[in-house]
């Protein structure tokens, strides 16, 4: 009977050890860690998808022609522009522009796309772009209208944009010199308000600033406040209520030195709303147009 | 002797989960009143620095005389009163006063509500931060 039990419960063990075991073979089988990193990606979980991706470099070492079952590109590109592209969406630039700098100056098929994503990364990283020493190869020079693009695209970013028409020659893609000079001219058209024209109107009429840099509502609140309270000083220190208008002129010329100050700021975050809005612009732009690069599709 | 403990183990998750169930649903009383949080607020007399004998005496003026008269009515966050506390702290006290002044005359406008973002208490957000320039 005992030992009928005990051959049954083996059995069961058997089965139950052999499932597990199986399991734990499969998660960590580089194909798999592969297609799941690359799954993360594709649902935009990046940082999974780049821990992930560590984990793959760390159990397969790079392999040059291996190729993973389901990709077109070797093993080692495949993993190194997921890990690129992952830091990329998570902001971490410099891990990104170190992973697409691997493809600077070798043979991948995914070179091209790499080294765009590469200047795409320098770009959103917000430094000053220049043309890396990496780019100084014969190969690195059909790479040039690209940069020039970025390089615009950069002046734009900071605000700056004189004499594009020279400069967008050396663009040869025509979208992205129409998307250039669409913004650049976006950009000249801005009207900015000055914080000093803003505190001199309010001087003149209270509230008058406020109006100029289009808070109507606050400029009417700050009339209506300056008016009263000097009409009531003056209608007071007439009726020689001296303290009374004293009180009065106190409160009024609190609130008329307030607004003429709240109408300089008032022109500031006008002018910062309205840079706010050309960036905003400007990357939905970009957004649109994949940032001119020619998307690699591993989501399909 | 199966069948019995099979019956109380089903017996047992029966009246427990009725129990689970009558607390839940017990008979509750409401109360419609609205929590006041602070209408009220305390004078602080703790003079620590300078600044705080030029400061303080103003803003518990200005509570005295405005904020605990007006009650939990000001629509922003940080309230006027913080509004200037952070402001002498981030610029100097004549900024800090022309910065209020502009604040307290919003405060009274009822028609820019909208374009101020608003907290989780229903609050327009509007910190001395928006109004910092280099």
């Amino acid at each position: 009977m005992n030992s009928k039990i005990i051959l049954k419960a083996s059995f069961f063990l058997f089965i139950v050890w052999n499932a597990v075991s199986a399991q734990n073979l499969l998660r960590d089988e580089p194909q798999n860690i592969y297609e799941f990193a690359k799954h993360l990606y594709c649902e935009g979980d990046y940082l999974r998808a780049s821990l992930e991706s560590l984990r793959l470099k760390e159990i397969a070492p790079p392999r040059d022609s291996y190729f993973v079952a389901g990709s077109n590109f070797p093993f080692e590109d495949s993993v190194n522009f997921i890990l690129g592209k992952s830091y990329q969406n998570l902001s971490d630039y410099e891990n990104s522009t170190n992973y697409f700098s691997k493809f600077l100056n070798s043979n991948s098929p995914l070179k091209e796309v790499a080294a765009k994503e590469y200047i795409k990364t320098k770009f959103l990283q917000g430094d000053e772009l220049y043309l890396d020493k990496n780019f100084l190869t014969d190969e690195g020079y059909h790479l040039l209208p690209f940069y020039y693009a970025y390089k615009l695209l950069s002046e734009l970013k900071s605000f700056n944009c004189v004499d594009p028409i020279e400069k967008l020659k050396k663009v040869e893609d025509p979208s992205a010199q129409l998307f250039i000079a669409e913004n650049c001219a976006k950009l000249n058209s801005l009207e900015y308000k000055s914080p000093l024209t803003a505190g001199i109107f309010s001087a003149i009429i209270p509230g008058s600033g406020k109006i100029y840099t289009h808070n109507y509502s606050d400029g009417i609140i700050s009339f209506i406040l300056t008016t009263l309270f000097g009409y009531l000083a003056y209608d007071n220190f007439k009726a020689e209520h001296n303290f009374r208008g004293g009180l009065f002129a106190a409160v009024g010329s609190f609130f008329y030195a307030g607004n003429i100050y709240g109408s300089a700021i008032s022109a500031k975050i006008f002018n910062k709303d309205m840079k706010e809005k050309f960036i905003s612009g400007l990357f939905d732009g970009l957004r649109k147009n994949n940032y001119f690069i020619d998307e690699v599709n591993f989501c399909k | 002797m199966r069948v019995f403990i099979i019956l109380s183990l089903i017996s047992f998750s029966l009246i427990t989960a009725q129990t689970s169930e009558a607390i839940r649903w017990e008979k509750n009383e409401l109360n419609y009143e609205i929590p006041v949080h602070s209408s009220q607020k305390e004078m602080d007399l703790n003079y620590k620095s300078t600044k705080d004998f030029v400061i303080k005496p103003l803003i518990n003026l200005y509570w005295l005389l405005i904020s605990n008269v007006d009650g939990d009515n000001c629509p922003f966050e940080p309230s006027c009163s913080q509004f200037f506390i952070d402001a002498t702290d981030q610029t100097n006290f004549l900024t800090a006063v022309l910065l209020f002044s502009d604040r307290f005359q919003r405060d009274s406008n009822f028609l820019n509500r909208l374009k101020y973002k608003r907290t989780k208490n229903h609050k327009l957000l509007d910190p001395i931060q928006n109004y910092l320039f280099e």
